[in-house]
């Protein structure tokens, strides 16, 4: 042996020598490290600093009912009162705050039970039917064809899965009785930090099946639940989202185990380690749903591990190129081989054999329409180590990617849009997403730890002694208003008897109205319209006059469209005022359409938002449409109400209704209000709405006329211009105007209403100052950003009023189409753009 | 040995030319353009080092030739402040997006993006292979500048020819995209003698035009995927297309078959598919064909059985994976249905020895929701064949197939 490889085996032998040392010495690691795992265990271990107190023996658990009664009566003897000071108090002791955390769990146990009892029986049923299902296919034919075999070897495989599903018990009682299992649950439930992380970070999921979860990923021996704080976090944030979805446990560990071995790997973006735990939840537990539920191939199987396992090896990211990352994939309708995408077993099955047979790697050669795009874009970056999530939006799937500390929309294209992970149960908003980060931020959370605990405590107290709770809950939101936990739980404890509790539901009402509302409208409406209003139409003796005063509340309150509403803009940032309206007039028992009562519940509500820029075009457009729908004798009073609650003046001629509604349609062009331009565009004076002097229809380009119902924005407004006009630059037949001032590189953008692939675009010019048209590019976007516009033809000098471009050969998939005016400064205004195309899936 | 070691020339490498803007860059700049080396600046712990080592191998910078290398760190987050110290730094050089990184965004002495270099062997910093996919793509972007020089002093169709070659170039991006270059090549060659015009059409679009037509809701073509069928027939007769386009219209072609006519059509899909390998069995349409062969290439089995489509074929239908026959006796069908409201089935059920019928069984059977008729076929063996074919007439009488169903057999 050469002293060079001697000095080596040294090292090595001391190496081992100090690891062995380090077990031996390390009393905290013997505690924490249990037999079972360390045999799997070859790393050095270094105890996660925190809290540790054993108030529940492993073998105590075996009795579930005799520990919720010891840590209740734990909680009984210590708390003195129900005010923020006395919790505060009571978790002054580190031991009452762990006791208080266990108890949670236990309820969320308790909590949980129905749906999980569902979950399996379904799954039993699942299995019952597939082995039957196997047993005739097997009998019916030795010489089973290749198809046959295949498709056996899949319910095979199936039932494979749910067998191992079902070998691992998911109650605690249960858990109690394996000694592995029993070993995690004592960890999990006298360790602060860890029982907190369960019990408080987010959602709450069925206990058990959490703890059976991090059982299997110890035994896999790659994840370190005892040395490692990310890697338990990893752990635990998979475990709860898996549980909470009730999704499969096998496919709980192996999303664990990919993210650790990524994370180790420096595949991950190293920014993960310092997320907030809920978007380390979001992270780990996006698109889980797997084979033990039947999902072969399909958007919900975009977060399997061999999926995010590919987009890691061929779409490694950084955060801001995860916005586009679905447009790795093409935008196909129909595959190859013709086949569309909404069959997906057809869609894929030439490629699941040989492309990898998993989701992203699919969507990548054979292409998707939006809802296999944006999956794919998603689970692009959280397989990167970045938060996203898919979201739904009308007839369009988009998602949502954290680049920094902002939640950009990506291939949205509309405000309205529903989150497909959600950090609050029921609530789809995307407020969420923004209030959850104030929530969760460093310089919230002592006060989001006292809520919890206030929260919980009221949770414990609900049957038992609910003035109590009533009291807790009240501290709860007091202490952390931004808590929507508590508020929800709140709601629902108030709303078991909303015959009795009317009065407290109504000041539960203001309450929302002064915390909530200014700074997250979104959120406090969708409080509001799915507790509380569903609640008091039970009602029968309806105090409507406190109603009514609570619901002017709500709208004195408003100011912005809510957070990030701002930034939001080019993707149209604002939330679905008109639901609210239709919910509260519907909760007064008012009939919009047929009752005179609309009336002064419109002219109330606009009276709040009169002089509030973001709500006046959203109201009013709401008021517009509202006003077509009636009957005809409550028109003229409702419309002389809407003019007055904006003008202040009861009538008004057509020259003060266009002074009204240019500065509103202007407002609508800028925040991209595509409902409140059409919307308006209805009530306009008739010189607009059915010019004298009309521009004849232009010959069509193949498809539909897809412009119509758009909205257009120019890159300024002048003296010249008449924003009245700007609809009818969108409606051949009519034709209308825009007018920019004197800009260089002008430009006017139509947003169509649906994405779709062009066949052609007709600009009509004005009649005269034709030099203002030489030099036109024609280009268009699928987001709208500056960025991202793509030529698609060139135009020189302008000749003809009539200009058109044939886009057949090319077929551009566009949601934005925008005519760039080069040159200047000069002015720059059209009669009409018509784009013409095949409106996409 | 020795001798021969020292009588060949050492190989020697320049240092490679490593510049760390765009101006540094431009007096070193000759023929083989630019490297970027891209890597995450900040997002992952392994994408820089995989790039250091790459430029540092001597394999790499041989590769290379005279390319200027320069690095390119992604940012996690791309702010105004650093767009403009990019702008500063890469001056009017574009830097090509990646779909993943680390990778090597090879540009022309001009700037024009011809490659990109990603996947495995960057990932697992392979300098050999990675060399060697340098090399490809040096070499075809080398023939592809030269056919485009010859082409500035070109015209008319020899023109296009030149534009037509130099953008079909394997392994490396052609020069514009291709509708600019097929609308160039439209006004220089307009009776299309070059044929590039059509070679240029990318192939998943030939698709889209196959599949619209079988699409088309025509009132006087009641039957679009015919027309469909014509048209993609018509283009496999042209020589003009590509291996990839014919690939892409074998895939049209059998989506359609499959789609129309079902199990009925699996012998011309099969035919189909076995061409689809034979043009390229390592593309990814060649590594569909295993699975089309299962799936949609199988035609009626006895355990598969029937499906509305194959109802509608007139013509007898042959049964695939059937038992060999070897023992003479009665061979007992039985159709079962698994689905479906209709009950009108089959009215033969014929076994040949190669060409010779030596068994069958003939009358209408039916199978239905409540009561099955005459649902038993009986086929008497007394000779076993060496070449059994089995083959199922069905019912044409019924004016709607929509039954699903499976065949039982008993053998002797």
């Amino acid at each position: 042996m050469s002293a060079g490889n001697k000095i080596f085996v040294g090292v090595l032998l001391l190496g081992l020598a100090s690891g062995y040392l380090f077990y031996e010495k390390s009393d905290v690691a013997l505690q924490y490290l249990p037999e079972s795992f360390a045999k799997y265990l070859p790393r050095k271990v270094t105890p996660i600093p925190g809290y540790r107190k054993e108030i529940v023996h492993a073998n105590e658990w075996t009795n579930d009912q005799a520990v919720q009664q010891k840590l209740q009566n734990i909680v009984d003897k210590q708390l003195k009162g129900t005010s923020p000071e006395d919790v505060r108090a009571f978790l002054k002791k580190k031991s009452n705050e762990l006791a208080l955390d266990d108890l949670a769990l236990v309820q969320a146990q308790e909590k949980t039970a129905a749906a999980t009892q569902t979950l399996q029986e379904g799954r039993q049923k699942a299995l019952e039917e597939l082995n039957k299902d196997l047993e005739k296919s097997t009998q019916k034919d030795d010489n089973l064809s290749p198809r046959a075999k295949y498709n056996n070897q899949k319910k095979a495989e199936r039932i494979a899965a749910i067998q191992q599903e079902f070998s691992v018990p998911d109650t605690m009682e249960e858990l109690a009785k394996d000694p592995e299992a029993a070993e995690i649950l004592e960890k999990v439930t006298s360790d602060l930090t860890w029982s907190d992380q369960i019990a408080n970070s987010g959602e709450t999921a069925p206990t058990g099946k959490v703890i059976s979860i991090l059982s299997l990923i110890a035994k896999t021996g790659k994840v370190d639940l005892y040395g490692n704080k990310l890697e338990r976090d990893i752990a635990t944030a998979t475990a709860l989202e898996f549980a909470r979805s009730g999704w499969s446990k096998n496919d709980a560990v192996n999303r664990a185990v990919f993210h650790v071995e990524s994370w180790h790997a420096g595949k991950m973006n190293p920014s993960f380690a310092s997320l907030p735990f809920w978007q380390k939840r979001m992270v780990c537990g996006l698109k889980g749903k797997g084979i033990v539920d039947g999902v072969t191939i399909g958007n919900d199987s975009a977060g399997n591990v061999r999926s995010l396992n590919y987009s890691q090896q061929n779409a490694h990211l950084p955060a801001y190129r995860c916005t586009g990352a679905c447009w790795q994939a093409p935008y196909r309708l129909f595959n190859v081989f013709g086949d569309i995408v909404h069959n997906s077993t057809r869609y894929f099955a030439p490629f699941k054999d040989s492309l990898g047979g998993e989701f992203n790697s699919l969507t990548r050669f054979a292409g998707g329409v939006c809802g296999g795009l944006s999956h794919y874009g998603a689970t692009t970056a959280v397989a990167n180590g970045v938060p996203a999530t898919t979201s739904g939006e009308p007839e369009h799937c988009s998602y949502i990617v954290r680049v920094g500390d902002k939640w950009v929309p990506s291939y949205s294209l509309s405000w309205k849009r529903g989150l497909h992970w959600q950090v609050f149960n029921g609530c789809n908003k995307f407020s969420a997403l923004h209030m959850a980060d104030n929530l969760f931020s460093e310089e919230q959370m002592p006060k989001t730890r006292e809520s919890q605990a206030m929260r919980n405590l009221a949770n414990s107290y609900e049957q038992k002694e609910p003035e109590k709770a009533e009291a807790l809950y009240n501290s709860s939101v007091q202490t952390q208003p931004l808590n929507y936990y508590a508020w929800r739980d709140y709601a629902n404890f108030l709303t078991q008897d909303p015959e009795a509790n009317q009065q407290k539901i109504l000041a539960f009402c203001d309450f929302v109205n002064n915390s909530m509302v200014t700074a997250y409208p979104e959120m406090a409406a969708s409080l509001i319209q799915d507790t509380v209003y569903p609640a008091l139409k039970k009602v029968k003796n309806l105090d409507k006059a406190a109603l009514q005063n609570t619901i002017v509340g709500f709208w004195n309150k408003v100011n912005t469209m809510g957070p990030d509403a701002e930034w939001d803009k080019s993707f149209g940032g604002r939330w679905d005022v008109e639901t609210l309206l239709a919910k509260q007039a519907d909760v007064l028992g008012i009939n919009l359409q047929k009752d005179a009562r609309a009336t002064d519940f419109m002219r109330s509500v606009l009276g709040c938002v009169s002089d509030k820029t973001a709500y006046l075009t959203t109201v009013l457009s709401w008021a517009n449409s509202l006003c077509e729908k009636m009957k005809p004798e409550l028109q003229s009073n409702f419309l002389a109400a809407m003019i007055q609650g904006v003008t202040g003046g009861s009538t008004a001629t057509d020259a003060e209704r266009e002074k009204m509604f240019d500065g509103v349609i202007l407002s609508a062009e800028k925040t991209g209000d595509i409902n409140s331009f059409n919307a308006i565009a209805k009530s306009l004076p008739s010189s607009y709405s059915n010019p004298a002097r009309k521009i004849p229809a232009p010959k069509p380009f193949p498809g539909k006329l897809v412009s119509q119902g758009g909205i257009i924005l120019a890159s300024s407004t002048c003296r010249y211009d008449h924003p009245c006009a700007h609809w009818g630059v969108l409606e051949p037949g009519i034709g209308g105007g825009f007018h920019t001032g004197r800009d260089t590189d002008a430009w006017v953008r139509v947003t169509l209403p649906k994405q779709a692939k062009l066949s052609g675009v007709i600009l009509r010019t004005t009649d005269g100052n034709l030099q203002r048209h030489n030099n036109m590019i024609v280009q268009v976007s699928e987001t709208g950003r500056d960025n991202d516009w793509h030529n698609v033809a060139e135009l020189s000098v302008c000749k003809e009023k009539l200009i058109r471009v044939d886009l057949t050969a090319t077929h551009p998939l566009a949601k934005y189409v925008r005519i760039l005016r080069k040159g200047g400064p000069e002015f720059f205004h059209l009669l009409g753009i018509y784009v013409y195309g095949d409106p996409a899936a | 040995m020795i001798a021969l070691a020292t009588a060949m020339p050492a190989v020697v490498h320049a240092a490679p030319q490593i510049a760390e803007t765009y101006e540094a860059a431009q007096p070193l700049l000759q023929d083989d353009g630019y490297i970027l080396f891209a890597y995450a600046e900040d997002w992952d712990t392994y994408s820089k080092k995989v790039c250091d080592k790459l430029i540092a191998s001597s394999a790499v910078q041989q590769a290379a030739g005279n390319a200027v290398f320069m690095r390119v760190p992604i940012p996690n987050i791309l702010t105004d402040e650093r767009k403009e110290a990019d702008k500063a730094r890469y001056g009017s050089l574009k830097i090509p997006d990646s779909n993943n990184y680390p990778a090597l965004l090879l540009l022309t002495r001009q700037g024009r993006h011809y490659a990109t270099i990603t996947g495995p062997y960057m990932t697992k910093a392979m300098p050999k292979k990675v060399a060697g996919l340098i090399k490809e793509a040096m070499q075809a972007m080398r023939k592809q500048e030269a056919l485009l020089a010859q082409s500035n002093s070109a015209e008319g169709v020899e023109k296009a020819r030149l534009l037509g070659e130099a953008a079909l170039i394997p392994g490396i991006n052609p020069p514009e995209a291709p509708w600019k270059t097929i609308n160039q090549i439209k006004k220089l060659d307009p009776k299309n003698e070059t044929g590039y015009a059509r070679r240029l059409i990318p192939p998943f679009d030939l698709s889209v035009e196959i599949s619209t037509i079988e699409r088309e809701k025509d009132t006087n073509k009641p039957h679009g995927w015919q027309e469909a069928i014509k048209r993609a027939e018509e283009y496999l007769k042209d020589p003009v297309y590509t291996n990839e386009q014919r690939q892409a219209l074998l895939a049209v072609y059998i989506g359609i078959l499959s789609r129309n006519k079902g199990l009925a059509a699996a012998a011309k899909i099969r035919e189909l598919a076995h061409e689809i390998t034979r043009l390229g069995p390592d593309t990814d349409l060649g590594k569909t064909v295993p699975t089309i062969l299962r799936d949609w290439g199988l035609g009626v089995t006895l355990s598969e059985g029937w499906t509305p489509e194959t109802t509608a074929v007139k013509e007898p239908v042959e049964i695939e994976s059937i038992p060999s026959f070897s023992k003479a006796g009665t061979y007992t069908f039985t159709l079962v249905r698994d689905s479906g409201n209709h009950n009108g089935i089959v009215s033969a059920i014929s076994l040949y020895d190669g060409d010779k019928l030596i068994a069958e069984d003939r009358h209408e059977g039916f199978v239905g929701p409540t009561k099955n008729q005459n649902n038993v076929y009986k086929l008497e063996v007394t000779t076993p064949p060496t070449n059994p074919h089995l083959f199922i007439q069905f019912n044409q009488k019924p004016k709607y197939y929509n039954s699903w169903g499976h065949i039982e057999l008993t053998t002797p």
